[in-house]
């Protein structure tokens, strides 16, 4: 029932939004056409499409932070029992991080890091 | 009793939003749209553990898979080139080879759910112990605990973090210092402009 506040303010937030578009599309004027449909791009003329092939780099960075994301998702409950398991937990997360770690000097090794 | 029944709602609300976020993912021709109703339906899917005072699971639920796997979903859609999915028709062939090994997985699955027992506790559990629960247990050393798993899950990781490297990765260009990431166009627009000598490659984005 503590949830209730996050699923209020889930209703909030969708509620501001979701006014704020329905207000300007009741109040403002509208005319379409010339050259109000092309992307905004900083005042200058967009070049070929938005869609273009993106750098690889980003999934590649991408998949390191997953990695990260789940080995964090992981060390939580560790945390927790942390005082309860003491040296034997900490040196199954050493492992568990050493072989993490073999990933991440790899990708290093492997110029991953290097934003080409 | 009012209780309950706001419960009730809530519990079929988000069950016929998740669906239905679910069939949009699966179904729509955008590929960044089905992306996007993937998230939503792995949002929801966190809001029905919280329901299930499954609070760990939600936060992993929202961390990983709606900030990581559907981010880099986001990112694999992008690398592809827009052409090359729109021209993607499934064959007929191929359109059977999905079709039944749904149905397949969904029989599995099935089966497995309706074979689980799945025991009823009378008792409703105190919340905020779980977390330390599955601590122990992931950590467990015995014939009861998930140790093996546990690091087993890192191998997983690092499987993947070499995959993804091998696979993907691009020799460092020496002498180029400017690029575009594939967009050839772009590229060949500011080449030329190179070439006139009045643009510098930070003045398309500003």
């Amino acid at each position: 029932m503590e949830y209730l506040f996050i699923l209020a303010m889930v209703a909030l937030a969708a509620a501001m939004v979701g006014g704020g578009l329905l207000v300007s599309r009741l109040a403002a004027p509208r005319f379409p056409g010339g050259l109000k449909d092309v992307p905004y791009e900083c005042g200058e003329q967009p070049i070929g499409q938005a869609w273009i092939q993106f750098n690889i780099g980003y999934y590649l960075f991408g998949l390191l932070f997953l990695v990260f994301d789940v080995e964090a998702a992981l060390m939580y409950p560790w945390a927790v029992v942390f005082r309860t398991v003491g040296l034997a937990g900490l040196i199954e997360m050493g492992i568990f991080i050493l072989v993490l770690i073999v990933g991440l000097a790899y990708a290093w090794r492997k110029d991953v890091l290097e934003w080409v | 009793m009012i209780a309950d029944a706001v419960y009730t709602v809530m519990f079929y609300g988000f069950s016929a939003a998740v669906v239905i976020l679910a069939l949009a993912a699966v179904n729509m021709r955008q590929l960044l749209r089905a992306a996007l109703a993937l998230m939503g339906m792995l949002a929801l899917s966190a809001a029905l553990y919280i329901m299930l005072r499954a609070e760990f699971l939600a936060g992993v639920q929202i961390l990983v898979y709606v900030g990581g796997i559907v981010v880099l979903i986001v990112f694999a859609i992008m690398l592809t080139r827009s052409s090359e999915l729109l021209e993607d028709r499934p064959r007929t062939l191929t359109r059977w080879y999905g079709g039944v090994s749904s149905i397949l997985f969904m029989l599995v699955a099935c089966g497995a759910l309706c074979t689980t027992p799945f025991p009823v506790q009378s008792d409703a559990q105190p919340a905020g112990d779980e977390v330390r629960k599955i601590g122990l247990a992931l950590l467990e050393q015995g014939s009861a605990g998930y140790l093996l798993p546990f690091e087993l899950i890192s191998l997983l990781l690092l499987v993947a973090v070499i995959g993804g490297t091998v696979i993907a990765r691009k020799t460092r260009p020496r002498n180029q210092p400017f690029t575009t990431g594939g967009d050839l166009r772009g590229e060949a627009i500011v080449q030329a402009a190179r070439g006139q000598g009045d643009v510098t490659p930070g003045d398309r984005h500003s």
